[in-house]
């Protein structure tokens, strides 16, 4: 199975909370404030920016990010599979956020209101089963 | 001790006249599960399969919940099953959600099925060995839609469970089992559910506690808790009967379920005591009982009137009753599971 980049699973969870829960989605542009993230996971970089429709994922560019944020792939999978709090990730160092506290806050926000959208999604169920079998076969590796 | 034949028919009648798919019109608000929890040495399985009709996200007709304890350590998921891949016959016991099967068959009922995502399979066939208690009507607010509910304390389970690989083989597993429906939804109730059993033979003893309010829990709409002395109702303590007290707040680090809903729940429980109380007084009779929760599964079911999520602890833990009904004590000691409903974040 070809192992699809994460900011390219994150961008079609992202097109199916706008199709399939467009109210979650509108309330998570709403409260990510314009605020703009580089995120960096292993070998990929990439701008996060929730208040952007459709224009959510971009390549870095000059533009100053509010947020930055840094883990490992393991980290996030670790994260989505429940078997790490953000509490335990960010107190152990592997989970990295620098930025102001409100831009931090706007994206916590934003991205609580992305999950709960993902959990109201029929096509959640095939994003966490392709990443639960790329997580299986980078640990087999 | 083996159930003789002929009560374990009349019992099985008895459970098919009354714990029958309900269903509902199309286009109307409707929820219905049926529950079964399996204990077995260094395994407790729950396995869970709703319905729900009304206004929630499209896509979505059934739910099957999986959670496995096994040696201690929690597994399972939420497979959610999408209309074309559901089968409901309403009038009996006939449930089809993609792989997952439940029917009741003769006298046992015939549990088939695995998760999508985690390697758990099972294969059941779980036969009553008490007759059902069943509650109708129940309103959980003025003007709401009610719920209605049977339970079957004691029953026994047969058959096999593979959990990563690991083959467990079931043999009389004590089991309990409910059956919930109605037009209720998750909006403004809360709920602290429990059972026991323990012990074999006419006088081994189960136990259920049922104790439904509002959300912030300031207002008990109904309470009660059932005692069975082999396969009859021994005493029910409805209501005022009834003194339910919890202290403190259950430590325990939660399993969730399904798993990214983790990460918008607290990291602890605050719905789950450290210890729940139970007194019941009435015409002589009364009872005791300490629950100690040590273990808890959650599922993170998402509202359908609201982005919130309706949590269901799922704990396990020990169980200390006293009792003296018509004048003859009892004592039950044993492991148990209480499930908290409550929350929202």
């Amino acid at each position: 199975m070809q192992r699809r980049p994460l900011h390219a699973v994150l961008g079609s969870a992202l097109a199916a909370v706008e199709s399939e829960a467009p109210e979650a989605c509108q309330h998570m542009r709403q409260v990510a404030n314009g605020v703009r993230s580089s995120v960096h996971v292993d070998e990929e970089c990439f701008q996060l920016d929730l208040a952007s429709a459709g224009r959510e994922i971009a390549t870095l560019g000059d533009c100053l990010p509010q947020v930055e944020i840094a883990l490992s792939r393991d980290t996030f999978h670790a994260l989505l599979g429940a078997e790490l709090t953000l509490e335990e990730a960010l107190l152990s160092d592997r989970l990295l956020l620098r930025g102001q506290h409100e831009s931090l806050l706007a994206l916590g926000e934003a991205l609580a209101w992305f999950l709960r959208g993902m959990l109201r999604t029929s096509s959640a169920d095939s994003l966490w089963e392709e990443l639960q079998a790329q997580r299986i076969a980078e640990a087999s590796t | 001790m083996s159930t003789p034949a002929a009560l374990r028919s009349t019992i099985a009648r008895s459970i098919a006249r009354t714990n029958y798919l309900r269903g509902s019109g199309p286009g109307v608000a409707h929820r219905e599960w049926f529950h079964f929890w399996i204990s077995a040495p260094n395994l407790e399985l729950l396995i869970n399969y709703s319905v729900a009709a009304g206004p929630r996200a499209k896509g979505r007709a059934a739910r099957v919940v999986v959670i496995v304890r096994e040696a201690g350590v929690w597994e399972g998921d939420v497979d959610e099953v999408s209309e074309e891949g559901v089968e409901l016959q309403g009038g009996r016991v006939f449930a089809q959600m993609a792989e997952n099967v439940l029917t009741f068959e003769g006298d046992v009922f015939v549990v088939r099925g695995r998760l999508r995502r985690r390697a758990v399979a099972f294969d059941i066939k779980i036969a009553p060995t008490c007759f059902p208690s069943a509650a109708y009507g129940t309103r959980l607010a003025d003007g709401r839609p009610s719920i209605n509910w049977l339970v079957v304390p004691r029953l026994q389970a047969d058959g096999v469970v593979d959990v990563r690989g690991q083959r467990h083989v079931l043999r009389a597993a004590p089991t309990y089992h409910d059956h919930n429906w109605g037009g209720f939804s998750y909006r403004d109730v809360a709920w602290q559910w429990g059972h026991a059993s323990g012990g074999a033979g006419p006088d081994a003893l189960s136990v259920v506690f049922a104790r439904l309010m509002n959300r912030a829990q300031t207002e008990v709409y109904v309470q009660a808790l059932l005692l069975w002395r082999g396969p009859h109702q021994l005493r029910v303590f409805r209501d005022a009967e009834l003194r339910v007290s919890a202290q403190g707040v259950c430590s325990a680090r939660p399993f969730t379920v399904p798993r990214p809903a983790a990460l918008l729940l607290p990291d602890r429980c605050p719905h789950v005591p450290a210890q729940l109380d139970l007194a019941g007084d009435g015409n002589g009779d009364h009872v005791s009982v300490t629950f100690e929760p040590n273990s808890i599964a959650r599922i993170a079911v998402p509202n359908d009137y609201d982005f919130g999520t309706t949590v269901i602890h799922e704990t396990v833990g020990s169980l200390q009753l006293e009792a003296s009904i018509a004048g003859r004590p009892a004592q039950l000691s044993s492991s148990a599971v209480f499930e908290f409903l409550g929350g929202n974040s």
